[in-house]
């Protein structure tokens, strides 16, 4: 008993936040007058404005998760499966930039490619004549974008690539060369993983806003956001987000009926793998791989940093240390409900106990995948009530919205480390007399620690990186850093932004460390 | 406390009144690209809810709206006194301070023949493909239009529209944006705000502000005070009360005057710097905000269409 209402109250809890908001703004946004109508999709589908915006949605995410795809499965190859000096660290350093707001790496973007940028004073007009006109659009966004997502098709390369069983690459070692056993049969098993993570950079790069809105580049969230802050009609500025969340739903349904992306995790194996030798290459490849890395990662990092001072430093240090942690308390207390809810969706989805359990894994993959405004839209609609005060006019709305923007990227996490638990261990406790939630308390989460630490660390820093939801939902004077700087950004001096970007930045690096360093003492105790 | 004026200048003043009534302030502010229109939304949506005492805009012409759709009360400041009547509501719900201008801001590298001084440069050809604008859906630059339309009349002002298209105007998320667009160079000129403007010039940027429309038969530079308002039912209206009297202070407006925005004092006889002009040394636009907030309303549909176009 439970068990049913452990994994029906996590399942409700996740439909109560996440699922109820957008169900409730869809209801209204067809009623008009107090009467059912439709006038506000037919107009969407009426102006050629909503079309092109899609079209131009649609364009900006295809092309950066090829360009993303392109750029990461390649380095996810060299970082998993071959013996490059540094790989570890290498890798880190290409993750850095998904830890940032995205608008934070087009202002360091900026700082390069912008008519007075480090381009210009290395070449001189001609060149940032060209090159800026071309940041400021499609080429830009999809570069600033492209590059910000390059970690997530990596990272699920080395994921695909590590799950393949040894014996497999063995065998096929006996009677083929590293290149054909990579490319018939290493890649196309991992194929799965690799194309989830192009995936998922098309439906974040859809659902962004605040990079196509620095670049001046229009797409179909940056209507939304508009529709929702300059038209004085709600549902208007619903039916606006329709579309996107459409899209989110077929991309979802289409990733869960034909790529299974489930198999790679649930084929997760020790860690063992074989791996590519590269010999003379090793070096010569090493210095690519850090060329690379100081042009599209350390550059822009570098050109911020450099724009400001210590004065500026401290100054933005001294007026928004609070928002600093007050974001971290928020982030933290998000992560740890939503490892807790992680945790318990990804054994309702792997042990497939109850038939909701394809429900949840499709709702929190959904929700994640639907744009932080949308939701945020959402919520505002259902809690903003003189009853409801108590959670709209504190930050607790604000942890709900991080609770069912990030739960199906905690219960992804978990998932492969609650798979490579034996059946035969819960079996065991079970005959033993244990109750279910003393099973999953003192056999299987102490085995997925490994998983559950992940997920914290992951869930914490994604809040920590949120715009969108801060922007729209915190309450007055409880913004975060992040939500802080974008505000500040109006007429504030470049140098105090730049500050404020280098203070995320150096947070960002802060935390990280300390999450890789007490992680491996974590997952072995 | 909800604030559409820009966070970097109303953050002091905010932070100045807390030390010197001890009343604590929680705000939320505008970001550049839904300026005026995200916390002004945000009221709207929190008419039965209110969670705000007071709103400090930065243009009268969407707290007429507000007026209009009973989120605002009257509250008539002592403070008030000594600004002019053209800035402050009849019935006392929202009250001027502080104003800003629409100016035109010049790169002073770009290679122009003559020098862009009125709005209608942005639909001379001479000009083509140089300018740049605020999304007229947002911010001031909605009240410039609408102030446009309703000094020109609907004929004038949507060929307006249309020649900004046809003369291949750029159109920025923000008047901050406009702003460092042209001083980056990326165009020659742009519609901005005086605060925009002057902070550019003291940033040391190679701008020079221009005081559009200045002429005999010129339309007159377009005028937007701060505009403070009490919001009906707010949970401290008390404390909502002393920081509006705050705010409609000649002190405040000094040190607005004196800060980066450089804004010009509506109260006579206060203190500004040398560069910043007086407000009876402008010609400025002769509106009416209550007709100015009436043709944005329905200006709307029209600014939702042609930027969509």
């Amino acid at each position: 008993v439970s068990q049913r209402i452990t994994l029906w109250a996590a399942f409700g809890t996740l439909c109560l936040i996440g699922i109820l908001p957008i169900g409730l703004m869809l209801a209204e946004s067809v009623f008009f007058n107090g009467a059912f109508d439709l006038i506000h999709y037919k107009r969407l589908l009426i102006e050629s404005a909503g079309w092109r915006l899609m079209g131009k949605t649609l364009l900006l995410a295809s092309l950066t998760a090829l360009f993303s795809t392109a750029v990461g499965a390649p380095l996810g190859v060299l970082f998993g499966k071959t013996d490059l000096p540094f790989r570890v660290p290498l890798a880190a350093f290409f993750i850095f930039p998904l830890l940032l707001p995205p608008y934070v790496t087009a202002v360091a973007w900026f700082r390069v490619f912008g008519r007075t940028g480090v381009l210009y004073k290395l070449i001189g007009d001609s060149a940032s004549e060209f090159v800026s006109p071309l940041f400021f659009g499609l080429p830009g966004c999809v570069w600033v974008l492209g590059l910000a997502f390059v970690p997530v098709p990596m990272l699920l390369t080395v994921v695909s690539l590590k799950a393949i069983p040894l014996r497999i690459e063995e065998a096929a070692r006996l009677f083929a060369p590293w290149s054909l056993v990579i490319n018939r049969i290493s890649l196309p098993i991992a194929r799965a993983g690799i194309l989830f993570g192009g995936i998922l950079v098309f439906v974040l790069a859809a659902g962004e806003f605040t990079v196509p809105a620095f670049l001046r580049y229009d797409t179909f969230p940056v209507l939304s956001f508009t529709r929702f802050a300059a038209s004085y009609d709600f549902s208007a500025a619903t039916a606006a987000a329709a579309p996107m969340a459409l899209i989110v739903f077929a991309i979802i349904a289409i990733e869960a009926r034909f790529l299974k992306g489930d198999q790679v995790s649930s084929r997760l194996n020790d860690g063992s793998s074989l791996s590519i030798p590269l010999r003379h290459l090793r070096w010569p490849v090493f210095a690519l791989i850090v060329l690379f890395l100081f042009a599209a990662v350390l550059s822009p990092i570098a050109a911020l940093v450099s724009d400001t001072n210590l004065r500026d430093v401290t100054t933005a240090f001294a007026q928004s240390s609070a928002s600093l942690y007050r974001g971290l308390f928020y982030s933290a207390t998000a992560a740890a409900l939503l490892t807790t809810l992680g945790f318990v969706l990804a054994w309702l989805v792997e042990r497939r106990t109850l038939p909701i359990c394809r429900a949840a894994e499709f709702t929190s993959l959904f929700l994640f995948a639907l744009p932080g405004t949308v939701l945020a839209i959402g919520l505002i609609q259902l809690w903003n009530r003189p009853a409801l005060n108590l959670i709209y006019a504190s930050p607790i709305l604000l942890v709900f919205a991080y609770i069912a923007q990030y739960a199906g990227l905690t219960m992804r996490l978990v998932r492969p480390s609650i798979a490579a638990i034996p059946n035969s261990m819960e079996e065991a406790g079970r005959m033993s007399g244990a109750g279910w939630i003393r099973r999953l308390s003192r056999i299987v989460a102490p085995l997925a620690i490994r998983g559950l630490t992940l997920s914290f660390v992951a869930a914490f820093l994604l809040c920590q990186r949120d715009v969108a939801l801060p922007l729209m939902l915190a309450p007055p004077g409880l913004e975060t850093l992040p939500a802080r700087t974008m505000t500040l950004m109006a007429n504030g001096s470049p140098s105090l932004i730049s500050a404020m970007c280098a203070l995320i930045v150096a947070g960002t690096a802060l935390t990280s460390a300390i999450s890789a360093a007490l992680f491996p003492a974590v997952t072995r105790t | 406390v909800y604030v559409s004026e820009d966070q970097v200048f109303s953050e002091p003043i905010l932070k100045d009144f807390e030390r010197e009534t001890g009343i604590t302030v929680h705000a939320i502010f505008d970001t550049e690209e839904a300026k005026s229109t995200g916390v002004m939304n945000r009221l709207i949506a929190e008419k039965g809810n209110p969670q705000a005492d007071v709103y400090w805009a930065n243009e009268p012409v969407r707290a007429e709206a507000l007026k209009k759709q009973g989120i605002t009360a009257a509250y008539v400041s002592a403070s008030a006194s000594g600004i002019p009547n053209e800035f402050r509501d009849a019935e006392g719900h929202w009250t001027g301070f502080s104003a800003r201008g629409r100016v035109m801001l010049v790169n002073k590298s770009a290679r122009l023949k003559t020098k862009p001084d009125s709005v209608l440069a942005y639909t001379d050809p001479r000009f083509r493909g140089r300018g740049v604008i605020a999304n007229p859906l947002f911010g001031t630059t909605t009240a410039y239009i609408a102030a446009l339309f309703t000094a020109w009349g609907d004929k004038k002002g949507n060929e307006f529209l249309d020649g900004l298209k046809r003369n291949d105007v750029k159109i920025s998320t923000s008047n901050g944006e406009t702003a460092d667009m042209v001083a980056s160079g990326e165009f020659d000129f742009g519609l901005a705000d005086t605060d925009d403007a002057v902070s550019r010039i003291r940033q040391g940027k190679p701008v020079e502000m221009i005081l559009p429309d200045q002429g005999n038969s010129g339309l007159g530079m377009l005028i937007l005070p701060n505009a403070a308002m009490i919001i009906r039912s707010g949970p401290h209206p008390d404390n909502g009360r002393r920081l509006i009297d705050y705010l409609l202070s000649k002190e405040t407006e000094r040190k607005l005057a004196f800060a980066d925005c450089a804004q010009i004092p509506l109260h006579p006889g206060v203190a500004t710097p040398a560069e910043l002009k007086s407000i009876d040394a402008i010609k400025a636009m002769n509106v009416d905000y209550h007709k100015v907030a009436n043709k944005m309303q329905e200006l709307q549909p029209v600014l939702n269409a042609w930027a969509g176009q």
